[in-house]
Formats: structure tokens, C-alpha cells, sequence
């Protein structure tokens, strides 16, 4: 009997076309953890719910991924099942566009819902489907994790299913943490405490500052890095962690499974080659999970980074353009860090501005530089101020990072005084999250 | 208007080059790939502490696990800094029993002490 059963729903991604990235077609949903079994050569389940046009497809593609058997759940009507991803980087957030999510009605299969019995571990990944009805199928001896994704806002529908879960996870873009976060300030022995009745161990994924995870039995609250770096996607690197972690805690301890399950979702996310990824997986398991935790990698709490203030040197002028401005400010806002926008803040320049006024507003900006740990710039065109800034902060040794989405930057002294100058926003993230983890 | 049409999965089928480039595997196992990269954190390592100095071009370098880091050190086994984050793969290459050596590329003492090398496998 297969070893663990995944269950929840099969989709279809569809990361759209974009300057340099061609259309991505493939299955989606718990295929992505499917990716990660079949890549450390576990034997495993699918239980699914899905479209009927979309069974043949399921069943031959999984030929491809061990063919694992499948178990099909139930028959999804009214909406497509097709997610329209726009950016799959999340570098802000991923904006999914789901056609017709709230149409959705699922036809039960009770008879396949009752060969769910015959698991004793099973990686729940929550969809549209309703979790009671699954777990009712469940065998009380069986250990249940889940994986709360969007669909779960609140932790009291959790609470509700009078199910003690043997793992959590909880991601920092997660709808549920979303909510949390409304509660006021985030403090991580609050947020792992409201988890207490209902599960064993809490995991918190932290996008690319890394990982925390709390076992209730243990008392025990282990961080574990992040191997961050530029990515060429994070679709359903959240569900590769969780299944990697699951099926390693059955063999390794708790510590060990967690660093492994950070290691190969790196990798899941820095390739859509499946067989590239299945070999860097099997590299990655044949190190000893002890070398894994010594080599830590990023961490950098959610918590922490609200404190990193980010300059951002940029002509932020209300007769320009400022879209890339804008975009740079989503991103670091969507992971927590703190953007300070001096135009915003201090006011904007007017021709004609006496010396005086001219000297308040130098003086302002120098002092809202003072409070900064790092600098961003945004080269729009060769701005007098901008380049000044970036001169000020490297001779301060603030890591200083020059966004050139134009690829204007050719004079020396500006693309080799910072850090990194690129037109590539997702390295400049990378790139904050690893600096700011130094500070 | 007419359409375009996606007509099955693009990383459907194992095989290489398949309709896309997302399919398969990409033909290059990144273990075996050689690469250029500047060091970090050249002044707290054991060669600068030693020697007030950085090693000049050409010296040649082996790559190692220091823990946290991958380390890059000369023939003496003085760490001369570590290699940036993204390169941490390696330690996966390392002990499916790949090494790694090459030179330094270029050096330099002013305004830091900063490193380059240019690392390729054995």
C-alpha cells in the first residue's frame, strides 16, 4: 500500500505569456506535490477532485510521475478548473485569476471516498472541495496533514472539524495568515498558540526568508533557512515543501524533514524540467540531513523585516511615470519590509524653490536616508538625485541595489558601485532578502 | 479574431526536447556546469586575517563546505571567502562526489578587500 495519499484538487496552471517567458501549461494542484513523491521515489496516492474532461489527462500524465494510484474523488462542474497566473515568481503577489471559482459545485463520490479508509497518512491540501466530508472518510487512527491554502480564512472552520491534525501549514501568503496579521502585531509564540488544540506541529513557510515550525509535544520552535535565491517559478513550491516534509518526518526527525523539504522546494522552483528537478533531488538526499541544518541558509522572520527600511532612490515625481516605482513598493510591502519613498514622505521640489526650502528638503531626505538599512534605486532615466543617493549609500556600506528596468546603466561608476544593478526585479527581492538577513 | 491554442501539457512526457523547453529534462545537470562569481565576506576570512592582503590573480582555489557556508580556499587550505547563497547547490554536487576547483580572476584591496574567482568541476 502506497505509503502516503495526497489529497485535494487538480487543476490546470496557466502561467501566461509574457516578454521572456512562454505560455507554461501543466497540471496544477496537488500535482506539484506529486512531483516532489515521485522525485524522492516514493510510493504514493492521488485522491482527487477534478473536472470529468480533465480524468484522461490526470490518469496519463501520472503515468509520467511513478503512476501512483489514483483515487478519484469527486467530479467538479461549473467552472473550468483552469488558474491564469500572471507572474509566477511572487515577487509581489502572484495575482491567480480563477474563472468562475465561485460557480463551483462538486458531485461526491462516496464509494471512492471510502477507500480513503485505508490510509494512515495522508497530506491534505484544502481546495473548494469541503473538508469535513473528506475527513469524515478518514480512519481515526490515520495521521492527517494539511496543507491550509486559500480557502481556509480563519482558523475557528479549522477548530470546527474536531480533528486533532498531525501538521499544519501555514504560508505567509496564505489567506489565513492574512487574517491573522489584522489582529495587530505579529508576535510568533501568538500565532503558533492559537494552533494548540487541533495539531501536533505548526509550520509557518515564510516565502524566501525562510521557515518556523513549532511542536506542541516537544515545546520546541526550530527555524529552519531559506536557500534563497533567483527562481524561475514559485507555483506550488509551497506544496512541494509540505510533501517532502511529510514523507521525510516518516523516516528522520522532525528538524532534519523540514530542512530537506526547504532544499528540494528551492529546487522545484528553480526549474520546470522535471527531470532536472528528480535529479537535483536525489543529490540533495544522498547529504546527510545533520550537514542539511548546519547549512542554514536565509532566515529572516515576517516579523523582522518590518523593521528593515528600504530606501528607495528614484525620480518619484508626479510628472513621471512611476509604474516600476509603484511595482518595487508592492513587492517589498507583500514581503514586509518597509519601503520609505522620500518624495512621498518629505513632499516633491518646486521649480523656483528658494535655497532655504531647497536645504529642508536635502536635510529631510539625508535624514530619512539615516533611518534606512538599505537602499533600492530605480533607474528611470539618469536623475541627478537618484545617482547621487546610490554614490551615499555605498560610500556608507548599506547595501545598495540599482533596479534598471530600462537597461540604461552603461557609466562605470554606477554598475560597479552598488551591490547589483538589474532589470530583473525578482534578483533584486532575492537579493534584499539576503542582505537585510545580514543586518 | 482567431486563437492560439495550447494543445497539451508542456512539460508533459519525460523525454527531452519536446514541443517547448519546459518538458523533459534541459540536457545540462547545473553539478557540471563551471561559473564566475565574487566572494563574500573576503575581510572576516583566515587568508585576509593572515595576510592583511587578498590573493592575486591566478592563485589557484578549491571549493569546500564550511559550515554554514561553501567555502573557496587556496592550497593551504586558508578559506579566502564564501561563495554567495545561490551557489549553496553545490554541497548537493559535492557529496554525490563532484569537486570543484579554478582560479582567482581577479583581486583587489581598495575600497574592500574583494574576490573573484572562476570555478569549474574537476
Amino acid at each position: 500500500m502506497a505509503s502516503v495519499c495526497i489529497i485535494g484538487d487538480i487543476l490546470v496552471d496557466v502561467t501566461l505569456k509574457s516578454k521572456n517567458i512562454p505560455l507554461k501549461m501543466r497540471p496544477g494542484g496537488i500535482i506539484h506535490a506529486a512531483r516532489a513523491l515521485w522525485a524522492m521515489e516514493v510510493e504514493y496516492c492521488l485522491a482527487y477532485f477534478a473536472p470529468s474532461y480533465l480524468v484522461k489527462e490526470i490518469e496519463e500524465y501520472m503515468i509520467t510521475l511513478g503512476n501512483p494510484k489514483l483515487i478519484y474523488l469527486g467530479e467538479v462542474d461549473r467552472c473550468p478548473y483552469v488558474m491564469l497566473i500572471n507572474e509566477a515568481k511572487e515577487i509581489g503577489n502572484q495575482g491567480y485569476e480563477f474563472p468562475l471559482r465561485d460557480k463551483i459545485e462538486i458531485k461526491y463520490n462516496s464509494e471512492n471516498l471510502e477507500k480513503l479508509t485505508e490510509f494512515s497518512n495522508v497530506l491534505i491540501i484544502s481546495g473548494n472541495f469541503h473538508l469535513k466530508k473528506v475527513l469524515a472518510y478518514l480512519n481515526e487512527s490515520c495521521k492527517i496533514s494539511i496543507d491550509v491554502a486559500n480557502n481556509v480564512s480563519d482558523i475557528g472552520s479549522l477548530k470546527n472539524e474536531d480533528v486533532k491534525f498531525e501538521k499544519i501549514f501555514v504560508s505567509t501568503s496564505s489567506e489565513l495568515f492574512r487574517q491573522f496579521l489584522q489582529k495587530g502585531k505579529f508576535e510568533i509564540q501568538m500565532f503558533v498558540e492559537q494552533f494548540i488544540e487541533i495539531t501536533n506541529k505548526i509550520i509557518l513557510k515564510e516565502n524566501r526568508g525562510g521557515s518556523r515550525a513549532y511542536d506542541f509535544e516537544k515545546k520546541e520552535l526550530i527555524s529552519v533557512g531559506s536557500q534563497t535565491q533567483p527562481i524561475v517559478h514559485s507555483v506550488g513550491v509551497g506544496d512541494v515543501y509540505c510533501a517532502v516534509c511529510l514523507w521525510q518526518n516518516t523516516i528522520l526527525n522532525f528538524e532534519k524533514s523540514l530542512s530537506y523539504a526547504s532544499w528540494i522546494a528551492t529546487e522545484y522552483a528553480l526549474t520546470t524540467f522535471p527531470l532536472d528537478f528528480k535529479s537535483m533531488t536525489s543529490k540533495i538526499l544522498k547529504i546527510e540531513g545533520e550537514k542539511l541544518i548546519h547549512a542554514k541558509g536565509i532566515i529572516l522572520p515576517w516579523e523582522t523585516r518590518k523593521n528593515i527600511n528600504i530606501y528607495i532612490a528614484a525620480p518619484d515625481f508626479d510628472f513621471v511615470d512611476t509604474h516600476h516605482i509603484e511595482l518595487l513598493d508592492e513587492s517589498l510591502k507583500y514581503h514586509n519590509f518597509m519601503p520609505r519613498r522620500p518624495v512621498q514622505e518629505n513632499g516633491q521640489m518646486k521649480d523656483g524653490d528658494s535655497q532655504v526650502i531647497k536645504r529642508k528638503f536635502f536635510y529631510e531626505d539625508m535624514k530619512l536616508l539615516d533611518e534606512c538599512q538599505i537602499l533600492v534605486a530605480v533607474l528611470l532615466y539618469n536623475d541627478p538625485g537618484t545617482l547621487i543617493e546610490i554614490g551615499i549609500a555605498a560610500e556608507r556600506q548599506m547595501p545598495t541595489f540599482v533596479y534598471d528596468p530600462k537597461n540604461i546603466a552603461q557609466n562605470c561608476m554606477l554598475t560597479q558601485i552598488p551591490n547589483l544593478v538589474s532589470d530583473d526585479l525578482d534578483l533584486i527581492i532575492s537579493e534584499i532578502f539576503i542582505a537585510a538577513s545580514k543586518i | 479574431m482567431g486563437s492560439t491554442g495550447s494543445g497539451s501539457f508542456t512539460d508533459y512526457g519525460h523525454s527531452p526536447k519536446q514541443v517547448t523547453n519546459q518538458g523533459g529534462n534541459s540536457g545540462e545537470d547545473k553539478c557540471n556546469k563551471a561559473f564566475s562569481s565574487n566572494l563574500e565576506e573576503v575581510q572576516n576570512c583566515d587568508y585576509y586575517i593572515n595576510t592583511s592582503s587578498v590573493p592575486p590573480a591566478n592563485t589557484h582555489v578549491s571549493i569546500t563546505f564550511f559550515p554554514p557556508r561553501i567555502a573557496v580556499q587556496d592550497s593551504s587550505n586558508q578559506v579566502i571567502g564564501y561563495l554567495p547563497t545561490k551557489y549553496n547547490y553545490l554541497l548537493a554536487c559535492i557529496e554525490s562526489g563532484i569537486s570543484y576547483s579554478g582560479i582567482v580572476s581577479s583581486s583587489a584591496l581598495r575600497p574592500v578587500a574583494s574576490v573573484s574567482v572562476d570555478i569549474s568541476p574537476d
